[in-house]
């Protein structure tokens, strides 16, 4: 790999967009080497930055000769949190040109970005948190340089096998290949029982989970037997997460009180993997959420897990405090998997 | 706020700062001094404390480190852990934290240098926390969880016949050093003794033994119906003895048992967990190190070190001892914030 040297003079920070998809993609594919499970191409930042629903953020770092060099990413969720309405966004596909690393003296491209992209989006009227799970070169940086805020520890739960939980006989269960709006009016109704919840409406879940490239996602519904209103769902797939090849629950709505359609929900999404060969189930959600400990209840096991949650808010409604015990959240919200 | 001389404490201010400690938050003096003793005093590795004098002799601040015994990597070290801390009300013009961060400027001068201590650590909540993080430089190590077992649950089925368990049995101090993972406390008879004789209290000792060596040690104290496990250390790989002391603990107690970790390894947890152990968030308290030693990272100690109650202490620090946020003014962009401002 040959090093090159770029000066600050050479350098222009600017705010990426959708011309630059191809070129993000590729410095995408140089730093982390390819995806086996994700192809990185303009098709995927058209995806996954420039048809989220919330819209998409980002700079990118070019040198004197137009070249990306850098790029910081950021993708909005609209969250509804007592009633109101806020944006959070996650922090991610940070990435610098592996030749440009040691190019630059303390702190590297890397910290300026953050700190452009903090400065840049990190107030209010844009977003109200900003959050991810960084990994441990970047939060290490982070922390130092950019104020990440350790939000939690975050915990896994792991199953392993098929749930001896009987399924409930007035729950039916079938595989979905859309998403339709009786979604969003699960979500509406639910909202009185999630203080902080990103909107889970049908739009949003499309472009999550159907509309991404070469989807790897399956949706699981659990409806009354009796007039079918869709009562809980589940989106999950097959993954590489702990050195395992495991099934993972991606995403999980339901409301906490509705234990029949919960408890068939999870069974089914077990005895499906369990089917395929790979007996553990992965799910991760917030330590305070009442799935926490339902999921326990039916014989998941609570393992640590790489990640640190890290969040920043920017206005005194989210407080850590708030974050900590009332916002609800999946991997859905997270762009890990 | 009136003059005052900083400086490293000695034997002789016990009694002065326990007195300080009385007037800050409005206790009885003898009840504090009798855990100012036990915690900084009569701790068989020691402790390190600063404090504030005013002109008069009388104590009006101070910050006291009890020494943890640690094996890090197969290397003994001595870590600190923030232990107690107050601020005469006459003395917090202007916020608490002056006077507290003079006092911790010549802790770090005094004390924080790798002839004496390899870290300093604690447990804050969210307002403290982020206070110690940007100004006084500590990193957040981990978030603890709870571990909580309902009554008259099914115990654990023993591993074997191997493991005797004892309770406040006789030869507790000459008791040798368990093995711990990669970072744990060095625990010896002597260490664990004292840990036990918590003021006030009725704590227990629990000890496994296989063939006469020691194999894991834990200490309970059952209060307002509950049974908190306070410390706990086993070999991880020794599933035996981790099932028989569990074991030991859990039968016909009656009543819940608790205990909270910051981090633990994978086995232990997951062996708390078939004994009937629910884990829950809890207060998700942080834990943080400011460490002395660089190699000492926290994302390094996030993965290889086994904290209990016992280590970390059974409450955040400032809040229990100072009797308010240390904060002020508190972080921006949050709630405590807002109100500061509004007022």
């Amino acid at each position: 790999m040959t090093k090159r040297t770029v000066t600050k003079a050479e350098l222009l920070l600017r705010r990426s967009n959708p011309a630059d998809a191809s070129a993000i993609a590729d410095l995408m594919t140089t730093t982390f080497g390819g995806d086996d499970t994700q192809k990185l191409d303009a098709a995927w930042w058209r995806w996954k930055y420039g048809s989220n629903p919330a819209g998409f953020q980002g700079l990118v770092a070019q040198d004197a000769d137009g070249h990306l060099i850098g790029h910081f990413g950021g993708i909005p969720l609209s969250v509804r949190a007592d009633n109101e309405l806020f944006t959070f966004a996650q922090s991610c596909d940070t990435c610098i040109d592996p030749a440009m690393r040691r190019g630059l003296r303390n702190p590297g491209l890397f910290v300026r970005l953050a700190q452009a992209y903090t400065s840049t989006y990190g107030i209010p009227g844009v977003n109200d948190v900003m959050f991810g799970f960084p990994n441990r070169r970047a939060y290490r940086i982070g922390n130092r340089y950019s104020d990440y805020w350790m939000l939690r520890q975050q915990w896994q739960l792991v199953s392993e096998g098929e749930s001896s939980e009987p399924t409930d006989t007035s729950i039916q269960i079938h595989e979905a290949t859309s998403l339709d709006e009786d979604v969003t009016a699960l979500w509406e109704r639910l909202l009185p029982r999630y203080r902080c919840l990103t909107r889970r409406d049908a739009r949003f879940l499309r472009w999550r989970f159907l509309d991404a490239p070469d989807s790897p996602y399956r949706i699981t519904l659990a409806r009354s037997k009796t007039d079918h209103t869709l009562r809980a769902y589940a989106v999950h797939r097959l993954a590489r997460l702990n050195d395992n090849d495991v099934g993972v629950l991606v995403d999980w709505l339901c409301d906490p009180t509705d234990q029949a359609a919960a408890r068939s929900l999870q069974a089914a999404v077990r005895e499906r993997y369990t089917r395929l060969g790979r007996s553990m189930v992965v799910f991760l959600c917030s330590t305070s959420s009442p799935w926490f400990g339902a999921f326990q209840d039916w014989g998941f096991r609570v393992r640590p897990s790489h990640y640190v949650m890290t969040a920043r808010p920017f206005v005194p409604q989210l407080e850590p405090h708030f974050l900590r015990e009332h916002w609800y959240y999946t991997l859905a919200d997270f762009d890990i998997l | 706020m009136g003059h005052f001389e900083l400086r490293t404490a000695t034997d002789e201010d016990g009694a002065g700062i326990a007195d300080g400690f009385a007037r800050a938050i409005g206790s009885d003096p003898n009840q504090i001094r009798s855990h100012v003793v036990s915690a900084l005093h009569n701790n068989p590795h020691g402790s390190s404390s600063v404090v504030a004098a005013a002109p008069d002799g009388r104590i009006i601040a101070h910050l006291g480190v009890t020494h943890v015994p640690m094996l890090v990597n197969g290397e003994p070290l001595l870590f600190g852990r923030f232990h107690s801390c107050f601020v005469d009300p006459v003395y917090r013009t202007g916020g608490v934290h002056g006077l507290f961060n003079a006092l911790d400027n010549l802790f770090r001068e005094a004390f924080e240098i790798r002839e004496h201590l390899a870290a300093v650590f604690g447990q804050w909540d969210e307002m403290d926390w982020w206070y110690l993080r940007r100004a006084r430089g500590h990193d957040a190590v981990a978030t603890s969880i709870d571990l909580r077992c309902p009554a008259n649950h099914p115990v654990l089925e023993l591993g074997g016949e191997g493991i005797v368990i004892t309770q406040d049995g006789e030869g507790s101090e000459s008791a040798n050093l368990l093995k711990v993972g990669n970072c744990g406390v060095r625990h010896d008879g002597k260490l664990d003794a004292w840990r036990a004789a918590a003021p006030g209290r009725s704590d227990h000792l629990w000890q496994a033994w296989r063939a006469g060596e020691r194999t894991g040690m834990a200490i309970t104290r059952d209060i307002g119906g509950v049974r908190r496990i306070l410390d706990w250390t086993v070999e991880p790989e020794d599933t035996e003895s981790i099932r028989a002391l569990l074991h030991a603990l859990t039968v016909d107690t009656g009543v819940p048992v608790h205990t909270r970790f910051w981090t633990s390894d994978v086995p232990t947890l997951l062996l708390f967990q078939e004994a009937g152990f629910q884990v829950v968030a809890g207060p998700e308290v942080y834990l943080s190190v400011r460490p002395v030693l660089p190699h000492l990272h926290q994302l390094w100690l996030s993965e290889n070190w086994h904290v209990t109650l016992a280590d970390a202490g059974l409450h955040p620090l400032p809040r229990l001892t100072i009797g308010e946020s240390i904060v002020v003014p508190p972080s921006p962009g949050t709630w405590g914030g807002r109100q500061h401002d509004a007022e």
